[in-house]
Order: C-alpha cells, then structure tokens, then sequence
C-alpha cells in the first residue's frame, strides 16, 4: 500500500525484525535482485553476451516496448489501462511513411506523432468526459484506430523511398548507440521525474489509490487521467515511428498484441496494476529483465517462440512476489 | 441489481425510455442492422446464409459464455485464446489414439484442468484475475509447443472419424451450433434461475457484502474459471475437429474477442450485471454485420471499422446511460 519503496527503519533492533527487514527489502527489489543474478549469470554462460554490441543489441531490440511502458506506467499508476498502444503504434506508423512519401520526412515523422496525442487525447476524452471504464475504452478505440490505419493503407505496405532520410531516425546513431536507445533513456528520465518528484506525479498516484478521496482533497482527477492517456499515446507513437522509420515501411498490422508485453513488463516490475503504486525506474528494469531473459534463450539457441513461456511465468513470479509484498506491509 | 429510483418526478417517462435503450439498447440494435441487411441484401434472409451466421457465431458465443459468467463475477480470464489452442491439440493427440469421444473428453477436461488452475491462483491464492490469465495464456502457448515438438500444431490422422463433429448437422443445422445453444441455455438458466447464479451476481456487485451474506465468494470465483476453461476446451475441440488440425496459437486474440462482445451486449465491465443472453447478441451483432457486409461486396478492410465504431457507440451511450440513472 505505501507509496515509496524503502521500508522504514526498524525500532527495535531484535534478530526477528532484522529478518523481516532483509525480506521485505528483498520483496521490495525482486525484479532487481533477480535482473542482477540473471545479468551475473548470463555474463557466466555465454561469452557473447558481455560485449558492447550484444548489449546495445539488447537495448535496441526493447527500446519500444521500453518508451512506451514508461508512459504506460504513468496511466497505470493512475489507476488507468490503456489497450490501445499497439494501435497507435501502428497508426503512428502509417501515417509517418504515407506523409513522408507525399509532403516529406519531417512532416510526416512530425504528423505521426501528432496522430498519438490526438488518438491519446481521444482516449482520454472517453476515460473522462465519457465517464467509460478505461478497460474497454481503450481496447474498443483500438479496434478503431487499427481499422483506420488498415483503411488509410488499403492493406498494403507503405514503404517511402528508400533513397529518402526517412530510416535516418531509426538507424543512425549518436556516439555509437542508436537514437531509440537514447529516446528510451530519455523517456524513462522524464517519466522517472514526472513520476516521483513532481506535483503532477503525486496527484496520479493519489488518483490511483483512491479517485474520491483525491477529489474532496482538490485534485482535479479527471484531467490528471487525459493527461496519463495523452503521454501514453504521444509515447506509443513515438515507438511506431521509431520503427517504421527503422524497418523502412509501415503496416496496419504492426504491433499486434503489443500491449501485452508492455502491461507484462510494467506488472513484472513492480507496479501494481490495480493503481497508485509503481515506479518508472520498476518498469525499466522489467523491459530490461524480459529483454535478458529473451537475449540469453537467444544465445542459448532456443526457439523464440518459447519466449512467451518464459513471459507467462515472470508474470506470475510478479504477481506472487507482489503478493507477498501486500502482505507483508498489511500484517 | 439496478439502481431504479422510485420517484414519481416528470422525468419518469423519459427515464421509463433511457430503460429500455438501457435493458435493450444492444437488441434494437441488431434488429436494425438485420432490417436494414434483408432489404440491402436479397440472400440475407435466405436459410443458408442464417446457417451461415448461426455458424460463424457458434465457437464466439461458447467461449465468450464462460466469459460472461466470469466478468458478473468480477474476473477476468485472458487465458481462453490459449485454452483454444491447448485443449485442440490434446484433443487432437487423444483423438489420433482412442477416438473421437475420447477427443471431446480430453478436450473439456483439458479446459477443466486450465480453470481449476486459474481458479486456485485467483480464488485461493487472491492473485489478481487479469494477469494470472494473462500469464496461464502465454504459458499454454509455450506448453503447446513443447507438446507438439516444437511445431506448435497437431494434425488429426483420420478426418473422417471427426468430420460429424466438425461438420455434422440435425436438421440441416450444425452441431456446434446446437452444443452452443445448449451451453447457452444451460448457463442462462443456471444464472437467472438459481441460487448459484445469483451467488454469481452477487459476488461480483460486491464481494465483501457477499461474503457477509454468507455466500461462499471463493468457491464461486473458483466455479466461474471452471466454467470458462470448459467452455473454451471444448471450443477448441469443435475448431480443431473442424480444421483436420489444432495449433498451439490458433485462439489468440479471442479472449479480447470474447470480451468485447460480452461488453457490445451490455454486460457490465465492472461485475455484478449482466447475462448470457446479452452476450449472444453481442455475438449475433457482429457476425451480422460481417455476414452482411460479405453479401454487399464491402471491402472487408471497412468490416472491422464498422464493428470497431459500433463497439464505441455502445460503450460511450452505455456509460452516459449509467451516469444518468446513477445521478
């Protein structure tokens, strides 16, 4: 229930507590405990994962679902879902190439983008002013909005000159690692702050625990929710733009049944996906953990498909591990 | 159940309508689109293409039947794509060997055991219902493959043995579609005619008052997983008989499916209201629409559009008829 991680100082300073203490704090940091042993063991196992290339590859590979659960994380502390990032991302997408092919790159990266917030505005109009349970808000508007891009498309590829700047966004780098590494990092840094230092991030989380309460206590909650919504569109947006412009085409269907790694990563981290609790910085390790646990059964030469097994599981871990983290601050 | 407010004001007649949209709102509806259909498309009103409705929509309404079930009781079960696509392939295994009756039975059983694990994580272990769902639904994908060598399919050796499953009729109507009438029927009256039932509603409209009422919350949650990893077991198995052949992923995307047109129906996302019937017609409304839209050589591309912004209707008129009645 409470909303910062670190547990108190323990009063009196008898074996028992101590234990309690060292439990708890294990609870509290699971996924980080666990990213750490997972990193320690992959460093052991296989001699190519401990090399630059390996981890950017790595960081590279996950920088979409990372810049978009970061956001997530936000609408999910404040009590919220959103379904429709995969969606957007698609939207996103299509309408980047399609413009970048008919006015230019930069319009049509600049219109992707706009697409999001406008379609996280939209969601957010539903959620607020709609008074409709996000749930469903947000999984109905993504049948729409996946629709629209398949009628914007026809179903057919839209690839942009391949002579044009348009895959510069997603393939050049700065001192060697690659802009969506660099954009993931940024987007944890803004959500991270948004989230645990400033006004707006308190009044989410208040949202979160208890949605009355923060109204009688001045909050205005629902424009606290439009704007969790709006970020996380704006952020999926960001991701589907980030790779069209890298694949150098889009589709309608891209991103298909993205949100749940998405939601697997924000729930493994941490974050209670019931509201008013979480952390950026639990989300990242979450992508970061699944994105290692993915990159070694690679290594291992696993077939990938397996992937979601391992998925299913960390997910229950989370949820149990999460569990005991409920009871232990309860009794 | 709904929050009728006795007050003989001015507005009671207006309210008396905002009801009935209310109660029906999702029947009038259909009624509509088939009135519209039958004089758009001469062939919609033909037996055959009714088959073909009743057909399409036959495996949705099974699964999204446990579904609905489920969400009255406040859970949520993700894991039904995953389910599907397991319960195919044992059943197809078990088929290959003992035959058909041996198939449906593995099948259902394998939906069984599925619910009974969600159910002790959920009821049990108080682990929230939509991410262990989420979770049980990746695994059996996984476990799918393992179970198929890594093909992630299993295809049935004598098709003709399973055809009368997959393809048989009574009285020129598929089975499937009188196996879903019967789940359907059975449920309905299970839940608005019995104690049981009502225990259902009464836990999800509020589990605590429920528990102090003396209703045994835990053993209904539990039922309700049951429930819906039968239903899905056994959709799997018809899809499968059907198919000549099962896969590992061949349901994913359903459980979303299933949602959506419990929700098009009018059953409430937030538990405690709502019925199979509605679901059925959720279900009926968009195979309608489809089925319609193939007869009128719409570019499927606008099919999903058209489904998609009449899921947003119903939602959006939904939740401001709810604020009203509330208010």
């Amino acid at each position: 229930m409470s909303v910062t991680t670190p547990p108190a100082a323990a009063p009196s300073v008898d074996v028992a507590t101590r234990g309690r203490a060292v439990g708890r704090l294990l609870l509290d940091n699971g996924v980080l405990v666990a990213f750490a042993a997972l990193f320690v063991g992959l460093t052991i196992a296989s001699d190519n994962f401990l090399t630059k290339t390996n981890l950017l590859n790595v960081l590279e590979s996950n920088a979409d679902v990372g810049i978009v659960a970061c956001a997530f994380t936000l609408v999910v502390v404040a009590g919220g879902l959103d379904l429709s990032v995969g969606a957007v991302y698609a939207f996103a997408g299509v309408i980047s190439a399609e413009l970048a092919m008919s006015v230019g790159v930069v319009p049509g990266i600049l219109a992707g983008l706009a697409s999001g917030v406008a379609l996280g505005a939209f969601n957010g109009l539903m959620v607020t002013f709609g008074r409709v349970n996000s749930f469903i808000a947000t999984l109905a508007a993504g049948i729409v909005i996946r629709s629209l891009a398949l009628v914007i498309t026809g179903g057919f590829r839209v690839a942009p000159d391949p002579r044009s700047n348009f895959s510069d966004l997603g393939r050049d780098a700065l001192l060697g690692v690659r802009y969506s590494v660099w954009l993931f990092a940024l987007a944890a840094l803004i959500a991270g702050v948004v989230l645990a230092r400033g006004r707006f991030g308190r009044a989410a989380t208040v949202v979160g625990i208890n949605a009355a309460a923060a109204r009688l206590s001045g909050i205005a909650v629902q424009r606290v929710r439009f704007v969790t919504f709006v970020i996380s569109g704006f952020a999926a947006a960001v991701a589907g733009v980030l790779v069209t412009s890298r694949a150098g085409q889009a589709g309608a269907d891209a991103a298909t049944g993205f949100e749940l790694p998405v939601l697997a990563a924000v729930a493994i981290g941490g974050t209670s996906i019931t509201g008013g609790d979480g952390a950026v910085w639990r989300t990242v390790v979450g992508v970061l953990f699944v994105g290692l646990v993915n990159n070694g059964l690679n290594l291992l030469d696993v077939d990938t498909r397996y992937q979601q097994l391992v998925l299913g599981v960390l997910i229950l871990v989370a949820v149990a591990v999460d569990l005991g983290r409920r009871r232990a601050s309860t009794s | 159940m709904s929050t009728n407010a006795i007050s003989p004001s001015s507005g009671q007649r207006a309210s008396a309508a905002v009801a009935v949209l209310r109660e029906h709102g999702t029947l009038l509806v259909l009624v509509a689109v088939c009135v519209f259909f039958a004089f758009s498309a001469t062939s919609f009103l033909e037996p055959a293409n009714l088959r073909v409705i009743a057909q399409t929509a036959a495996l949705p309404t099974l699964i999204a039947c446990g579904i609905t079930v489920g969400i009255i009781a406040g859970q949520f079960d993700l894991s039904v794509g995953g389910t599907f696509g397991f319960a195919g392939i044992v059943a197809a295994v078990v088929g290959n060997a003992n035959g058909m009756a041996a198939a449906i039975v593995a099948g259902i059983a394998t939906g069984v055991a599925i619910g009974v694990v969600n159910g002790v994580l959920v009821a049990r272990l108080r682990m929230q219902s939509f991410l262990v769902t989420l979770a049980t639904g990746f695994i059996l994908l996984g476990v799918g493959l393992l179970l198929t060598d890594g093909s992630g399919s299993w295809t049935i050796t004598d098709y003709d043995e399973f055809a009368p499953l997959g393809q048989g009729t009574l009285a020129t109507i598929q089975y499937r579609v009188w196996i879903a009438l019967a789940v359907v029927v059975a449920v309905a009256l299970v839940l608005a005619r019995t104690r049981p039932g009502r225990q259902v509603y009464a836990v999800g409209g509020s589990l605590l008052a429920a528990r102090i009422a003396g209703v045994r919350t835990r053993l209904v949650i539990f039922t309700t997983f049951v429930l819906t990893g039968a239903c899905a077991g056994l959709a799997g198995t018809i899809g499968m008989a059907d198919a000549g052949a099962a896969q590992s992923s061949g349901g994913v995307g359903m459980e979303f499916a299933a949602i959506t047109a419990v929700i098009v129906g009018g059953t409430s996302i937030m538990g405690g209201r709502g019925g199979v019937w509605r679901t059925v017609v959720g279900v009926l409304l968009l195979a309608v629409i489809a089925n319609g839209f193939t007869l009128l050589y719409v570019d499927p591309i606008y099919n999903s559009l058209v489904q998609g912004a009449i899921i947003l209707a119903a939602i959006t008129v939904e939740a401001r008829l709810r604020g009203r009645s509330a208010a």
